[in-house]
């Protein structure tokens, strides 16, 4: 399709044209039809340059609903010739974000890009299409492609909400209800600030030393034990709310090294800590269905 | 994001090209203001003066139309509208500030670049056009790791296909004709009368004034080339005007001789002079339409902005006789003014002294022959008769053929001036004369029994001017042409003038193939074309059969050459690389090949030897530069052999 400019360049090749036949002038003519000409193998060009052009691999690491993830896509030239340029790659349906660039692709060659991706809702779902654009080399058109891989993912909910855990009632309540528990630990390592964390957490000092937002990382006490209970968020009225809530939660609690479980009506995981058990309980949120909760 | 004009060198250069090719056609206060325009431009960027204020764009677009409607009196025509067109690219520049400025000054470049083309089709702009319109192109190529100048090249390679198959199969049809205003200024040339100084000053110009080509093969050398214009019968003493002009219907003329045929393509010119040589007998195969005149002249409908071409056949050394015209020699060849007092009383000595009319002729042959007088383009301006012939003794040809014309008529003997070119640069790559603005040239005939007898006064001066032509006389130095003037044949020659003659022979050559071309594939040369093609259907079948595989095969090229410096064993390199990344190694773009087959050789244990055998192959290849020990063709059989079955146990 050609363009805004591509548009103008035709009018402007059209009244050149009509000059050539008023003046018959063959001069005239032989520019014109090399302006044309010129214009054409670029739309060959341009149709190549994305035809060219392969998803290899799609993946991503963790994915949460209204969040802005990042996805890898690797996209390869299977072509032992030709070069591929100036692809603007991103998410299709996205306007708000901005593309990626592929600015070169070199023959049998792959490139890695990492593209913006803010799915809408929780649960299982396809890997989005990525649409690619290339205006090479004129940017008097523009020739798109999707890519697609049946591949299928996880969305965990969004994690939204206070960090602060409501206080339960019952005597074991009290221990387990401070999901902020780690600095009774010992120290162990600093780590990357996350957005989940709160800003009070910050190492400065050594924020300040490394260029970085750092925060402290504590060895969980082994007695701490957190109970994520779907049962203290009925202040929250939208379920989906309620569900970002406890997801902020377990978000929370694996950051800081606890042992937590989940307690959805009569469902309750075992206490545990870690990646599996973050994957499982997040899992668990972003498949829950209205009859698990109600 | 801000763009900066001066950022692009590719941009500026091809828009100052652009822009300083058409300023040749017109008036020098655009040029100016393009250029105040561009450097203001240029020192904003630098940050030594403010930006131009948006605000002042549509006043300064206003300023432009205004003034070109001043200067022409309308804003429709070729000078007007390029003249607007030049205001609105330095306008543009000058607020030069996004990448819809710069998309718009490509477009407003390539259109000034194409109505230069109406102006002038000489060859000699095509290769400035070229750059600036490649380079226009170029400029709209962003990435920086693309090779441009070979990317470019490429691109208009591959472009020629259908450029050629575009040129001569688009109808070369007639739907209406451009109205072409009259230009305010006519070019340079020959017009239909004399004043003293009048010739100098088209003979100081440099520009073509026709080409021709003898068709018959014939030795003529540049004094035998009188090429005639037009005829001026009324004599003001120095100033001679055409008089009236009665067409003619075109008569073949009969005359005894041997005939010469020749071709000549004119360049445009305002005032419609059809240039032949004597004794006329023919003019045929033309591209506009050729009226007879008297006095053996021709006019033609062609405008102003159009060559003109024709064919002519003249007969060598047959004069025009008196009577064939329909003038009465005796009251319109012999009318004379009042002529100054020492004209008048050198006139009345020699009649008195001369009864015959040779003797006259001899006596006023006697009087120019005197060394007093000189040759040169700068006599001073005058048009005083006594003065030149008696006081100053300096001046142009047509001081010359004007006097003594009138100072015939007062003898007696009729006489008629006529202007038109002398001589001519022979193409020796090309065969045909190049008769430029300096050679213009006057000379008189005089009717002597019945016969109009060429005489050259100019001869008694400067025989060199004839012998030379004006182009290679005038290109010699003022005192060079004064001192050298009488001599026959006198040339400086030197190397570099000799390469610089053989460099310009043979572009002169191109050029006037190259108009001959481009002048003569029209609406009837297209559908000959096409009849030949058409019936030739076997050849034109594989002509176009050879277009479509030469469009595939540039197709099918990269766009670009990242891997065409590359060596067959780096090629496989990259293969290698590549087909590992497939089974989901990782190689990093900063990985030496050698590291990327060590990673290998780590990794892929049970295919080590070959690995090992590669890595030190590539070592002997590259780094030592030596001869590798088997064909890489054969070590491609065995990497590939040896991806598959490593796919093929992935798969598993």
């Amino acid at each position: 399709m050609p363009t805004g400019f591509g548009y103008a360049f035709a009018a402007v090749a059209v009244v050149l044209l009509i000059l050539a036949i008023g003046y018959m002038n063959n001069l005239l003519y032989v520019f014109v039809f090399l302006l044309i000409s010129m214009a054409l193998t670029s739309m060959l060009t341009t149709n190549k340059n994305v035809e060219l052009l392969q998803l290899d691999q799609l993946s991503a690491s963790l994915l949460y609903a209204n969040e802005k993830n990042i996805l890898t896509a690797t996209f390869k030239n299977k072509n032992n010739r030709a070069s591929i340029w100036d692809i603007f790659i991103k998410v299709r349906l996205s306007p708000d974000v901005a593309s990626q660039v592929l600015s070169q692709v070199k023959p049998f060659s792959s490139e890695t890009l990492s593209i913006q991706w803010t799915p809408t809702q929780r649960g299982l779902t396809q890997l989005p299409r990525l649409h690619a654009q290339s205006r090479f080399p004129f940017r008097l058109l523009v020739a798109w492609k999707y890519f697609e891989k049946d591949t299928q993912a996880i969305i965990y909910p969004q994690r939204k909400g206070t960090l602060s855990m409501p206080q339960l009632a019952g005597p074991s309540a009290e221990q387990e209800a401070n999901a902020l528990v780690d600095k009774d630990g010992f120290f162990r390592d600093y780590r990357e600030f996350q957005r989940t964390d709160s800003p009070s957490r910050i190492a400065w000092k050594k924020s300040m030393k490394l260029q970085k937002h750092l925060v402290k990382n504590f060895e969980s006490s082994g007695d701490k034990k957190v109970l994520i209970d779907w049962a203290t968020t009925t202040s929250i009225t939208h379920p989906e709310d309620r569900i970002s809530q406890i997801a902020l939660w377990i978000d929370s609690c694996h950051n800081t090294h606890v042992s937590y479980s989940l307690k959805i009506k009569d469902y309750q995981s075992p206490y545990a800590s870690g990646l599996q058990q973050y994957k499982q309980l997040m899992q668990k949120l972003a498949l829950l269905t209205p009859a698990e909760y109600q | 994001m801000k763009k900066y004009f001066f950022d692009n060198p590719i941009l500026v250069i091809s828009l100052l090209l652009a822009i300083g090719i058409a300023s040749t056609e017109v008036s020098t206060w655009i040029s100016l203001f393009a250029v105040v325009m561009i450097l203001w431009k240029f020192l904003s960027e630098k940050k030594l003066v403010r930006e131009l204020p948006k605000l002042l764009a549509p006043l300064l677009g206003f300023f432009i139309f205004l003034m070109v409607y001043i200067q022409y009196r309308t804003l429709w025509g070729q000078e007007e509208s390029t003249t607007i067109l030049l205001g609105l690219a330095a306008i543009t520049i000058a607020n030069f500030s996004t990448d819809r400025d710069h998309q718009f000054l490509v477009l407003l470049g390539f259109i000034i670049i194409m109505i230069k083309t109406i102006f002038s089709i000489d060859l000699i702009w095509m290769g400035p056009s070229m750059i600036a319109f490649l380079g226009l192109w170029l400029s709209l190529v962003t990435n920086t790791r693309i090779s441009k100048f070979k990317f470019i090249f490429w691109h208009a390679v591959k472009s020629t296909p259908a450029l050629l198959l575009l040129f001569f199969l688009f109808p070369r049809i007639v739907i209406f004709q451009t109205s072409k205003a009259q230009k305010k200024q006519a070019k340079v040339g020959i017009s239909e009368s004399l004043n003293p100084g009048q010739i100098g000053e088209i003979a100081a110009q440099s520009g073509l004034a026709f080409r021709a080509e003898f068709v018959t093969p014939i030795y003529l050398s540049t004094n035998e080339l009188y090429w005639r214009g037009a005829v001026l019968n009324l004599s003001n003493n120095l100033e001679w005007l055409k008089g009236a002009v009665d067409q003619l219907p075109n008569v073949r003329k009969k005359f005894q001789g041997q005939k010469i045929q020749y071709k000549i393509v004119a360049e445009p010119s305002s005032n419609k002079i059809v240039f032949t040589l004597d004794a006329l007998t023919r003019i045929g195969e033309t591209n506009r339409r050729i009226d007879l005149y008297d006095a053996g002249t021709f006019r033609t409908t062609a405008g102003d902005d159009q060559q003109l071409q024709y064919l002519a056949t003249s007969i060598l050394d047959a004069p025009q006789a008196v009577n064939d015209d329909p003038k009465n020699p005796e009251q319109d060849y012999l009318q004379i003014p009042t002529l100054p007092p020492k004209t008048r009383a050198w006139i009345d000595q020699a009649k008195a002294k001369h009864k015959t009319l040779q003797d006259r002729l001899k006596a006023l042959q006697d009087f120019f022959i005197n060394p007093k007088f000189v040759y040169t383009l700068s006599p001073g301006r005058y048009n005083d008769m006594d003065e030149f012939l008696f006081s100053r003794y300096k001046g142009f040809c047509e001081h010359y053929a004007a006097s003594y014309a009138t100072m015939a008529r007062a003898l007696g003997i009729p006489a008629r001036v006529v202007i038109g070119y002398q001589g001519g640069l022979y193409n020796t790559a090309g065969g045909f004369w190049k008769v430029s603005q300096k050679d213009a040239h006057a000379w008189t005939e005089i009717g002597l029994s019945n016969k109009w007898i060429r005489v050259d006064p100019t001869q008694w001066v400067s025989p060199l001017r004839l012998n030379l032509g004006g182009e290679q006389f005038f290109a010699l130095s003022e005192d060079d042409q004064i001192l050298f003037s009488h001599t026959k044949n006198w040339r400086k020659d030197d190397d570099l003038t000799k390469y610089w003659d053989v460099a310009t022979t043979i572009f002169e050559d191109l050029n006037y193939k190259w108009t001959l071309f481009l002048l003569n594939y029209d609406k009837e040369t297209q559908l000959s074309f096409l009849k030949d093609l058409s019936s030739e259907w076997p050849t034109a079948i594989l002509v176009i059969f050879l277009i479509a595989a030469l469009i595939v095969t540039l197709m099918r090229r990269r766009p670009t050459f990242a891997g065409s410096g590359l060596t067959p064993i780096s090629k496989l390199m990259l293969y290698i690389e590549f087909k590992s990344t497939q089974l989901g190694i990782e190689i990093k773009n900063s990985t030496t090949p050698i590291n990327t087959l060590g990673q290998l050789e780590n990794i892929f244990e049970d295919h080590n030897q070959l690995i090992s055998r590669f890595k030190h192959e590539y070592e002997t290849i590259v780094y030592e530069e030596k001869a590798g020990t088997q064909p890489i063709k054969k070590w491609k059989k065995e990497w590939s052999s040896f991806f598959k079955e490593k796919r093929l146990k992935a798969d598993l």
